[in-house]
């Protein structure tokens, strides 16, 4: 008890005695009919004003005694009977007022007491811990004071009872050997255990069985310290096993008094499951979003408006080069010159109440002070405060991304597709792309192998259009190949049908291939007609070198029996006179000299000699040639007219085959003008090339068939005269030579033959 | 040399062949031997020498050897030879080789008649070698 209070109450003593002295004194001098003892009611009623309730009844006590003595001294006015009557009931009066009194008081502060601790049960653990404490710290002190009366513990205990079942933790006491004294309602709730069977149980019972030792340990170390409370779990996680068996988080606070040497622990738990379970939720959506900012490289900042300070998260401070709580200008300090502009653009533009919940995104540099360049993408939104005209912005929050590598990416994508895009377009081969059997796209080669000018004449047409229709079926079966998986198909030679209806024989290479939109054919085309006609020529000459190789074997076997038929119808034509007779005669030697005539041209051309090809003055064949032919141009009335440049470089060329062409060429134009006319040869340079012209103003060939001139056995020449090699086997020559040669003709104006032969090196 | 008359010994592996020659040239009024490979020429030569010697190369034991070896014996005796298409270069072998005269097969016989003609009476004026090269039909 604190001094003051002391002293107050050793002074209100003090005047209580002085009161009940004087009151005593009065009471001895006055007669014993006098009711002046009843004066002790003011000092007994001072004595009500004690804390301690024993207080009173003692005085009262005093009183009566005090009475019982007044009442004995005093000189008797009245029968001692009736004065012992009076005095008595006054005393018991006084004893039933005293006793009421401080029930009366008793009772209130009960009644403070237990708002009190009510107020502090819902106040929170820590309160029901106080109160608790301060329950135990009163029922110490009954138990100190067992002198006063059982009814003060009993009435202490209902209340405690009253804070303990009505608590919304769990509160569980135990003694020393860990048994359970009291286990309140929430108690039952959380452990799924009567208290019933929970009093008398071992703690144990509620924890795992993995806890139970260390917890034992740590219950008994606290009992020695001189902790009275403590939080539990800061040694370790608290967990609690329900009746069920199974195991829950709990948060604990303890607590121990020693009641006659005798250590009792009060456990006040909680059950934390659902709190723990939030927090997880909540640590994992933390996680998140923070793994989703490290994951995208992403900083992340928020611009305060109002005070224009901008907060940068680690990131985005490694990113804009400055700390945290700068301004926004000094935020954007690196910003690259020539995007800043735009930038801040976008950031005010958030801020325009006309469109709340403005966002952006936008890509920008960051140009650092070493030169480094580095791509940004900024994506901000605004947030809005306010009603109406009202409307204020109040934070633009955002993200920014370093996408430099991306960026780096896509212009390596966009190069190499640069690369491809010209390879495909400077391809000598024509490329398609098809997805379901129709052209997606085509390069150039392929619009000018098919004749279009435009793409949009070949895309988006099916494959079959452009196709002859023999390859449909080749075609299907190779698409159902790729489509099934295959990845290249061998080449194969097909025909396509050109825009203006001609058609072309082209080399096909396919490849499948699949991309987002699905799988889709690659398609080379390479223009072969020019490779077939070679082919074709080459087969020809190849079957007529065969033909010259059999007539060369044939020659012996057929030259006899044909120089006996001929000589004997000149024999017998001497000795004839029958006209009809000497005809049939003629005409056997007629043929005879045809079959000589084809057999010497076949053999001429089986027994070339390889060509022996050098640096060839070709006027010098060209003079010797016509020289060869003088006499029967003369006879025909041909005039020779030669324009030989006289610079013209040699030729590499095989002097005799030379010889054999220009002789050839001579002959064809003497035969084209049986009437006379003129024959022009002409030489001079063109390019790396000579040409050579040789030209009669001869009957001229018809168009249908100067296409023919130079095929084997073609002739135009009557019956007997030609042999239909001599221009076979002058192309013969020329193509041998790397040269060319073709044949113009306006009928009744005469042809030309044009020869190109390389020159000399 | 007989009386008069030249004798030409005509050599080729066909009959027909020989018949056309003696009927051709009967009318000259030559006297004919004839042999069906180089052999029988070799021996006929042998046996005596003809004015002229018409023959084929290709023949069993012919050639170009077959016209060495026959010049090597009758060194003035003007020798003709045909051959079925035969080529320029058969005809320069063959004219090396001592031939006086190369026809290439199908011969027209007035040509035939003509060269024979004139190396019978050049090698009766003089023993002066003439060489006669003509083409077969043209």
């Amino acid at each position: 008890m604190s001094p003051p209070l002391e002293k107050s109450t050793r002074l209100g003593a003090g005047a209580v005695g002085l009161l009940t002295t004087s009151i005593f004194v009065l009471d001895l001098l006055t007669p014993l009919g006098w009711a002046d003892w009843l004066l002790y009611f003011i000092p007994l009623v001072l004595t009500l004003q004690s804390p301690r309730d024993r207080d009173s009844y003692n005085f009262a006590a005093v009183v009566t005694l005090l009475a019982a003595l007044g009442g004995y001294f005093s000189p008797r006015d009245i029968h001692p009977a009736v004065a012992l009557m009076n005095r008595v009931l006054g005393l018991m009066v006084m004893w039933g007022v005293t006793w009421m009194i401080v029930r009366q008081k008793q009772a209130r502060s009960q009644l403070v007491g237990a708002r009190a601790a009510q107020a502090q049960a819902e106040a929170g653990r820590e309160a029901a811990v106080a109160a608790r404490e301060l329950a135990e710290a009163s029922a110490t002190g009954a138990i100190h004071r067992e002198s006063q009366a059982a009814r003060e513990l009993l009435l202490s205990n209902l209340r405690l009872d009253g804070i303990v079942q009505s608590a919304m933790d769990a509160i569980i006491t135990s003694d020393d050997r860990m048994q359970i004294l009291l286990f309140n309602e929430a108690a039952e709730r959380m452990f799924q255990c009567q208290a019933r069977e929970a009093i008398g149980e071992s703690v144990d019972r509620f924890l795992p069985a993995r806890f139970r030792e260390a917890h034992r340990h740590h219950v008994e170390d606290f009992g020695r310290s001189r902790v009275t409370s403590r939080k539990m779990g800061q040694l370790g996680k608290v967990m609690g096993l329900r009746g069920n068996g199974e195991e829950f988080p709990v948060e604990a606070a303890i607590s121990h008094i020693v009641v006659e040497g005798k250590t009792f622990y009060t456990v006040i738990l909680r059950d934390i499951t659902e709190r723990l379970r939030a927090e997880e939720q909540l640590r994992g959506i933390e996680e998140r979003s923070r793994l989703a900012l490290e994951a995208g490289q992403l900083g992340a900042w928020e611009h305060d408006v109002a005070t224009d300070l901008v907060q940068l998260d680690a990131r985005a401070q490694a990113i804009y080069r400055c700390g945290t709580g700068v301004s926004l200008g000094a935020m954007m300090a690196f910003v690259h010159p020539d995007d800043l502009h735009a930038l801040q653009e976008l950031m005010t533009s958030t801020h325009r109440p006309d469109a709340p919940d403005a966002r952006f995104t936008s890509e920008c540099r960051m140009q650092y002070p070493d030169g480094e360049v580095r791509w940004m993408v900024v994506r901000a939104q605004a947030f809005f405060e306010g009603e109406g005209a009202g409307l204020r912005v109040t934070r633009v929050v955002g993200t920014t991304q370093d996408v430099t590598a991306r960026k780096r990416v896509e212009h390596l994508i966009r190069q190499s597709e640069e690369r491809y895009r010209r390879l495909v377009a400077v391809s000598p081969y024509g490329i398609l792309v098809i997805r379901a059997d129709r052209v997606i796209f085509a390069n150039d080669q392929a619009l000018k192998l098919f004749g279009a000018v435009k793409a949009e004449e070949i895309v988006g047409r099916s494959l079959f259009d452009l196709f002859h229709q023999d390859c449909h079926d080749a075609m299907r079966e190779r698409a159902s190949e790729l489509l099934g998986g295959s990845q290249v198909t061998p080449m194969v030679e097909e025909r396509i049908v050109k825009q203006d209806g001609l058609q072309m024989d082209v080399e096909v290479s396919s490849a499948g291939f699949s991309d987002e939109e699905g799988p889709a054919i690659l398609v080379m085309l390479r223009d072969i007609s020019e490779r077939k006609r070679l082919q074709d020529r080459l087969r020809k000459t190849e079957r007529i070198a065969e033909l010259g190789t059999v007539a060369s074997g044939m020659a012996h076997e057929i030259g006899t029996p044909m120089n006996v038929i001929l000589g004997r119808a000149e024999y017998l034509m001497d000795r004839v006179a029958d006209e009809t007779v000497k005809r049939g005669l003629q005409t056997i030697v007629a043929q005879v000299e045809r079959i000589t005539r084809v057999m010497n041209q076949l053999l001429a051309f089986a027994r070339r000699k390889p060509p022996e090809r050098g640096p060839l003055v070709l006027r010098e064949i060209i003079e010797n040639s016509v020289e060869m032919f003088q006499e029967r141009l003369a006879k025909n009335r041909v005039q020779v007219e030669m324009q030989l440049d006289e610079a013209c470089p040699k030729v590499q060329a095989d002097a005799d085959q030379m010889n054999q062409v220009l002789i050839n060429l001579i002959m064809n134009a003497i035969h084209a003008m049986p009437d006379g006319g003129q024959l022009r040869i002409g030489m001079a340079q063109a390019d790396t090339m000579v040409k050579l012209t040789v030209a009669d103003t001869g009957c001229g060939i018809p168009p249908e068939v100067i296409v023919r001139v130079f095929d084997p056995f073609f002739t135009t020449k009557e019956f007997g005269k030609g042999t239909g090699l001599g221009l076979t086997v002058v192309k013969g020559i020329i193509e041998e030579h790397h040269g060319s040669i073709a044949a113009e003709s306006l009928e009744g104006k005469g042809t030309t033959f044009t020869i190109l032969l390389p020159r000399s090196a | 040399m007989a009386e008069g008359k030249p004798t030409v010994l005509v050599v080729d592996d066909d009959g027909e062949m020989r018949s056309l020659l003696r009927d051709g040239l009967w009318s000259e009024g030559y006297v004919f031997r004839e042999a069906q490979d180089g052999d029988e020429a070799f021996l006929s030569v042998l046996r005596a020498v003809p004015d002229l010697i018409l023959t084929e190369i290709r023949l069993a034991a012919g050639g170009v050897d077959y016209i060495n070896r026959l010049r090597a014996i009758v060194p003035n005796c003007p020798i003709v030879v045909m051959t079925a298409f035969g080529d320029e270069k058969v005809q320069v072998d063959v004219l090396r080789a001592g031939a006086t005269a190369y026809f290439s097969k199908p011969v027209h016989l007035a040509e035939l008649r003509s060269c024979v003609k004139q190396l019978l009476d050049a090698g009766r004026q003089a023993a002066t070698k003439k060489v006669v090269v003509r083409e077969g039909v043209r």
